[in-house]
């Protein structure tokens, strides 16, 4: 429900509920003016009736008061509801009565008696049905300026108020047309004001905060005035031009600092490649012996327990070649520690040339070489170490002919993975074993490794 | 039990004695104290005096407003009632005329009299030290209207068609007779002696009513009251049609002349003010008087009304 149809709502609502109020004052007043009026009438009446009755009262002309007061009863029958009129003596003796029969009778109910005893007129209210009737006792008497003077009788009359609650209703209707009239014309400037000094620039701020909080920063209220709805507009103008350049100035910011980071990514993209490209530098390094550019030691404890395993489940053969250089201290000794390098770098380039690619060569520490056979039996893996003795000893190192047998000679211990072992250094310190079988019956051959022939059962491929 | 009912009783006798301090401390008071309820003396001066002796016959006098005959068989029973209740006795005195009543009562000759209004406040006038008791009670009312009336089948219609026709008063001592329509033609500008082509002074009511109705006279001036006994005297009174309220007249005072014992006034005022025609008793000795109905308390300023036209008249001719 909109502001503008509560406020109509509520305005109705209190103007109605004035009227109501109103309507029941008015009621209340117009019953108690009505009630005054009628008594005031009353007393009035009876006065006027008082002086013929105390008239003939007072030369006993009894004759006379039935017809007084029965000519006055009919004059005011249908005006003012005179419904009995009687004329009591100071006995309260009926001396006169609209009503037949009455005469001489003693009226004893209490308001009779008090009213007898009055010098003031009296008025009793009683209910008859649904409408009241209003008694009303002139005390008869003749006195001068208010000084004790004869009391000859009392007047008594019955006014019926029947027609009292359509009076009332007139004097209400006549009341109210004006008040409502007054009360709608109230309403409906009231109406304008609210309108014009509250409803319109609520509004008007309502529509504007709703188009700032969908995103219209540039809104404004532009309420002129000093009125606190108008102060409200204005605060909230400022309030809103300070967010504008508030959001303004942090967008800028936001944009500059983006751009920052585009380029501080960049930076750290281009590092990390560097970092990634001598990570992996490193890693390779790691494995890699610098002197032959041969995978180390290193590398080979690495890959074996995999390849060990691999084999070993897959009951895939496995063997494996240690390589030592023959009298390599003495060439050393004799030739010096530069030229036993260049030893050990052609060396590496010929196993490199002569191994399969499925073979993984590597330099395992000093003048050791080692070479691991990948999914090959004993015997192919002795015939290709036997290539490699053959092409080393028939290679042309400098210096050969100085070492004792007259050439730079290997000697070889070849072993493969068996049944009994257990852990992969278990088939190095075979291979290990056939290669000091190797350097006792002589060096400058290729040993395979005993258990490996008997478990095969085949033949031996010694010298 | 008993240290207790002590203990209440001094409480209780605290209390009162606080309660009286405060009233008497505390109270405002005035310097002078006023003296309690002294009675206001109507129109009479302090320096009046009296004497205390009862006389042996209180006179009574009447003005002469009807004949003396007739005037004695109404106050005649009054009189008897007067002696029978306050153990004094009473005579009536006829006056000769109004002023004559005026002069009895200066002199001591009467001790009571009923006055007309005019002549109660000549009297007044006169002797401040008259002793106003009562005012008399006639057809329920202390006063009565003064009218100018004119036969019923008369051409005159209103009091400006009077003027130039023969208008009858009824003696310069007569309030509605005499005072009242003078100074009702004053009040409209009209110079009352100039205003009537002829005037008469008829002498009585009666009189007056007598010269309109046999066509004398065009129009007079009498009193409402007067009607009734007018018809008992076998006048045509429904002949007659009144042409104007002069204004309302106090009734009669009862007066005593100065100098009356006050004990004896007040007597006779309380007596009187308990006779009326409201009782059996009343009424057996009312019967015969022309329309009393009885006598009410009163006091100077109801003749007023009286006094004003007087001194308007006076104004013009002095």
């Amino acid at each position: 429900m909109s502001i503008r149809v509560r406020v109509l709502v509520a305005g109705v609502s209190m103007v109605m509920l004035s009227m109501l109020i109103m309507a029941f004052y008015i009621a209340d007043h117009e019953r108690e003016v009505y009630t005054e009026e009628v008594e005031n009438r009353a007393r009035v009446l009876l006065a006027a009736l008082s002086a013929p009755c105390v008239s003939a009262l007072a030369q006993n002309r009894i004759e006379d008061l039935d017809r007084i007061v029965e000519e006055f009863r009919a004059r005011m029958a249908t005006t003012d509801g005179v419904r009995s009129v009687a004329v009591l003596d100071r006995q309260r003796r009926v001396m006169g009565h609209t009503e037949k029969n009455m005469y001489g009778r003693l009226l004893s109910d209490p308001f009779v008696i008090f009213a007898s005893q009055e010098e003031t007129p009296a008025l009793q209210y009683h209910e008859e049905g649904n409408h009241r009737v209003l008694l009303v006792a002139y005390p008869l008497s003749t006195s001068v300026e208010g000084l004790p003077g004869i009391r000859w009788g009392t007047l008594t009359a019955e006014l019926d108020l029947s027609g009292e609650s359509a009076v009332l209703l007139r004097f209400i209707w006549r009341t109210m047309k004006v008040m409502l009239l007054f009360a709608l014309l109230t309403a409906l400037l009231l109406y304008f004001i609210a309108e014009r000094f509250f409803l319109r620039p609520v509004l008007k701020l309502s529509s504007v905060a709703e188009s700032v909080r969908g995103g219209n920063l540039a809104a404004r209220a532009d309420l002129a005035g000093a009125s606190e709805v108008a102060r409200l507009g204005q605060s909230f103008d400022k309030m809103t031009a300070e967010l504008e350049r508030h959001t303004h100035d942090l967008q800028a910011l936001v944009s500059e600092r983006t751009e920052d980071l585009g380029k501080a990514n960049v930076e750290l993209l281009a590092t990390m490649e560097k970092l990634r490209t001598a990570n992996t530098q490193l890693e390779r390094l790691a494995r890699t012996d610098a002197l032959t550019g041969l995978p180390n030691r290193r590398h080979l404890m690495e890959a074996l327990p995999f390849y060990f395993e691999l084999a070993r489940r897959g009951d895939r053969p496995l063997s494996f070649a240690m390589i030592d250089v023959d009298y390599f201290k003495h060439y050393n000794d004799t030739q010096g520690h530069p030229e036993g390098d260049k030893v050990l770098q052609e060396l590496a380039r010929i196993f490199l040339q002569r191994v399969r690619q499925t073979d993984i060569a590597c330099r395992y520490g000093g003048e050791e070489f080692a070479v691991l056979f990948l999914d090959t039996g004993f015997r192919e893996a002795a015939l290709v170490c036997e290539a490699l003795r053959q092409k080393v000893a028939y290679h042309d190192f400098p210096f050969g002919q100085e070492q004792p047998g007259g050439c730079l000679s290997i000697s070889i211990g070849v072993a493969r993975l068996t049944t009994d072992m257990l852990e992969p250094m278990d088939l190095v310190a075979r291979a290990d074993l056939a290669l000091y079988g190797a350097k006792d019956k002589g060096r400058n051959r290729v040993v395979i490794d005993p258990a490996a022939d008997i478990e095969q059962g085949g033949s031996k491929l010694d010298e | 039990m008993e240290q207790w009912a002590l203990r209440t009783m001094a409480l209780w006798v605290a209390i009162l004695l606080v309660m009286a301090c405060s009233r008497g401390s505390l109270g405002p008071r005035p310097l002078v104290e006023a003296p309690a309820n002294s009675p206001a003396k109507e129109g009479r001066p302090d320096s009046c005096e009296s004497d205390d002796i009862i006389p042996p016959v209180l006179r009574f006098g009447v003005t002469p407003y009807l004949d003396a005959d007739i005037l004695a068989e109404h106050f005649g029973p009054i009189l008897t009632y007067l002696g029978k209740r306050t153990g004094y006795t009473f005579e009536l005195v006829p006056a000769e005329s109004y002023s004559g009543l005026v002069d009895d009562l200066a002199a001591d000759r009467v001790d009571l009299a009923s006055l007309s209004p005019l002549t109660y406040v000549l009297a007044q006038e006169r002797m401040p030290c008259l002793q106003l008791l009562l005012t008399q009670v006639s057809f329920g009312s202390v006063s009565y209207s003064g009218y100018l009336v004119t036969r019923a089948d008369s051409a005159i219609a209103s009091v400006e068609d009077m003027r130039g026709k023969r208008f009858a008063y009824t003696t310069a001592g007569s309030a509605s007779g005499y005072l009242f329509p003078q100074a009702f033609l004053l009040e409209r500008g009209e110079n009352p002696e100039q205003f009537f082509g002829a005037t008469v002074m008829s002498g009585d009511h009666l009189t007056a009513l007598k010269l309109v109705l046999d066509g004398k006279v065009d129009a007079a001036a009498t009193f409402s009251s007067f009607m009734r006994p007018a018809r008992a005297r076998k006048l045509d009174v429904g002949n007659l049609r009144v042409l104007a309220v002069t204004g309302r007249i106090p009734h009669d005072a009862v007066v005593a002349r100065p100098g009356l014992a006050p004990a004896v006034a007040a007597t006779i005022k309380e007596t009187l003010a308990q006779l009326n025609s409201g009782s059996e008793e009343g009424r057996m000795v009312l019967g015969g008087a022309v329309e009393i109905n009885g006598w009410v308390t009163t006091q100077d300023s109801f003749y007023d009304p009286v006094r004003k036209r007087m001194a308007r008249l006076r104004e013009v001719a002095p």
